[in-house]
């Protein structure tokens, strides 16, 4: 069954698009022979410096042809390529020659590096070739005849003539028919061959998951740590102090009655201090807002109370299971606190919000200022470096840009922060609401 | 009495400075953690230390550690351990470090500054103070064969002021029975638990606490 007929604009990306594989050509064939020119010195362990960087050109050639070959079909980029870092240990270079990703690339390679000269070729060449003839073959006569006009063939009498226009108009219709064609096969063996198969995907997916539920672990650990830390230190040392007061309260009663009032007030400041550190405790544990209002109700309780004029949009947000309502929540007081801080902004925008994306929904925390921006993450632990300015990262560890990464990763979420200097500042947290 | 004092919590330690000094003790040193007070520490400089157990910077137990140290450095030196908590562990480990002079009390205890004075002259003079909860927490991991299971609520309780190093005529007084009706629980006590009776308060204690321990 033939596809409907392409339009001529169908047919000219496609033109376009093969022309853009010919000339993404040489690049494979270079990275091509050189893979090739290294193989042998690669067990030698000279391959240990160049193999990584040949492979980081390779993943970018194939994230390139992935993208060009996902605009021509309209698709969507299926997946997010991996990240290569720079230096590798021995173990760990082989594991990233022998993943999956590395055998597709290295597929993708060999299919470029064969057709899409090939390809655009036909698809330049034919056009060309099919107005030189038509338009060129007439004039023949214009040639010595001991040097004749040479087409498909020495072209030296009127029939020549005729069979050159006529070659001329085959490959014109050829030319007519075949991109579309040629297109369609190059980019749908793009997206085969670099798409990952359902079985990577899959174990992709685990191996996510399995970061996700190592970090959610340890950021509840560290959660449950804080909490005893905060009662240790607030309620429960305040009420040491209380008792320790009125014992010193009591004693003194026991000589002189007056004597006993100091030691009575101060144990009542300490009782007022320990519930302060309470009710700060609880409300840390799980605001009681929330369930009370929802995430919507307690956000806007957050926004009116924002020194900074703010406009929230909860429209579209659904419902999400308590602990995710509870990241957001705090994701978001900790935003408006950084803000007010540190971004002299004079508006700020919320948005929160329950987007679709492929395998779940995820709750979106979206926090925008007008302010002088230049706002950066410190850098997490593990990565080598990484631009530290002192917007949003206090020393509290839990506070700040660090503490919205560290909720955000608990959840596996996301943080996108676009904060030039000279603002505005963008916050987005992306919480994913099922594991 | 020279005493030392490790606290981070500033308005506890500003507390207990008072209420050391309200009972005519004298307090050398106050730190607002260990590695402080150990530094500051000199053998012969003062007469005993009291320590909270969760101090900057790991808020672990660094008092315990820089208990056991002061020990180290000067044998049986006097040292009353306070927590928030209790930790059957930690009195093991104090006890491991010799038996003179060693007290372990829950911070609220400081509340009843009389008791908790007492206590620390008890430990000063080389006594032995375990908290009453560190004998209940004991208590409760034992299963149900043990013979500790046998003894009566009183005798409990008795056993309970028996390891905080209280003697005979204390224990009398702190329950309002007559000192031969407390050696009676003592003498069940040990009989039920297989311990001879002897006369000494901590030497008491540590019999009790090791029969526990083991």
């Amino acid at each position: 069954m033939l596809p409907a007929r392409p339009s001529l604009e169908t047919r000219l990306s496609a033109v376009r698009f093969l022309l853009r594989e010919m000339l993404a050509w040489p690049a494979s064939l270079g990275v091509l022979v050189a893979g090739v020119v290294l193989l042998p010195f690669l067990p030698l362990g000279v391959g240990l410096y160049p193999v990584p960087r040949l492979l980081a050109v390779l993943n970018l050639l194939a994230s390139r042809a992935q993208a060009r070959a996902c605009a021509y079909g309209s698709a969507v980029v299926p997946f997010d390529r991996r990240r290569l870092a720079d230096r590798y240990t021995f173990g760990e270079l082989a594991a990233l020659v022998s993943a999956p990703e590395t055998k597709r690339d290295v597929s993708w390679l060999l299919f470029h590096a064969a057709f899409a000269l090939l390809a655009g070729c036909l698809a330049a060449g034919l056009p060309l070739a099919a107005l030189l003839y038509v338009v060129a073959a007439p004039f023949w006569t214009l040639f010595p005849s001991d040097m004749p006009l040479e087409l498909a063939f020495p072209v030296t009498g009127w029939p020549a003539a005729g069979a050159t226009v006529l070659l001329g108009l085959v490959y014109g219709y050829a030319a007519w028919l075949l991109p579309p064609w040629l297109a369609r096969r190059l980019s749908g063996g793009t997206l085969g061959i670099l798409s990952p198969r359902r079985y990577d995907e899959l174990s992709r997916r685990i191996q996510d998951l399995s970061t996700a539920r190592a970090s959610a672990l340890t950021a509840h650990a560290a959660e449950l740590r804080r909490i005893e830390r905060e009662l240790h230190d607030g309620a429960q040392n305040r009420l040491v102090g209380v008792v320790m007061m009125l014992g010193l309260a009591q004693r003194a009663a026991e000589t002189d009655p007056a004597a006993a009032a100091p030691f009575i007030s101060r144990a009542q400041d300490a009782a007022t201090e320990a519930l302060a550190g309470l009710r700060e405790a609880v409300h840390d544990i799980y605001p009681p807002i929330l369930d009370e209002l929802g995430l919507g109700g307690a956000a806007s309780a957050l926004t009116s109370r924002s020194p900074i004029p703010c406009a929230l949009d909860a429209h579209g947000l659904l419902r999400a299971p308590a602990a995710v309502e509870s990241a957001a929540y705090f994701v978001l007081a900790e935003a408006l606190t950084n803000a007010a801080r540190h971004s002299n902004a004079s508006r700020i925008e919320v948005v929160l919000r329950t987007e679709a994306i492929p395998h779940e929904d995820v709750l979106v925390v979206r926090v925008r200022d007008d302010g002088g921006g230049g706002a950066a993450l410190p850098p997490s632990p593990g990565s080598g470096s990484g631009s530290e300015s002192g917007t949003g990262s206090e020393s509290g560890g839990g506070t700040g840009l660090a503490g919205i990464a560290r909720r955000a990763s608990a959840f596996g979420g996301k943080l996108i922060l676009t904060s030039p200097p000279g603002g505005p500042t963008d916050l987005r947290v992306e919480l994913p609401c099922a594991f | 009495m020279r005493l030392l004092i490790a606290e981070d919590d500033a308005l506890l330690r500003a507390g207990l400075e008072l209420l050391l000094q309200g009972e005519g003790f004298e307090v050398v040193g106050s730190a607002n953690n260990a590695e402080d007070l150990l530094a500051a520490f000199e053998p012969g400089s003062a007469d005993g230390a009291v320590l909270d157990v969760r101090m900057p910077p790991s808020f672990t137990n660094e008092g315990l550690r820089a208990a056991l140290d002061l020990r180290a450095q000067v044998p049986d030196f006097p040292v009353l351990v306070l927590s928030s908590y209790v930790e059957d562990r930690y009195a093991s480990r104090l006890l491991a470090s010799g038996a003179q002079g060693v007290g372990y009390l829950l911070k609220e205890r400081v509340g009843k500054v009389g008791d908790f004075v007492d206590a620390l002259r008890r430990v000063l003079a080389g006594g032995t103070v375990m908290d009453p909860e560190v004998i209940a927490q004991l208590f409760s991991r034992r299963g149900t064969q043990d013979p500790v299971r046998s003894l009566t609520p009183r005798e409990f309780q008795v056993l309970g002021l028996v390891a905080e190093g209280l003697g005979n005529t204390a224990i009398a007084q702190a329950i309002s029975v007559s000192e031969t009706a407390v050696s009676k629980h003592i003498g069940n006590i040990f009989a039920k638990l297989g311990l001879s009776p002897s006369d000494s308060g901590h030497r008491r204690v540590l019999a009790a606490l090791a029969y526990l321990r083991s």
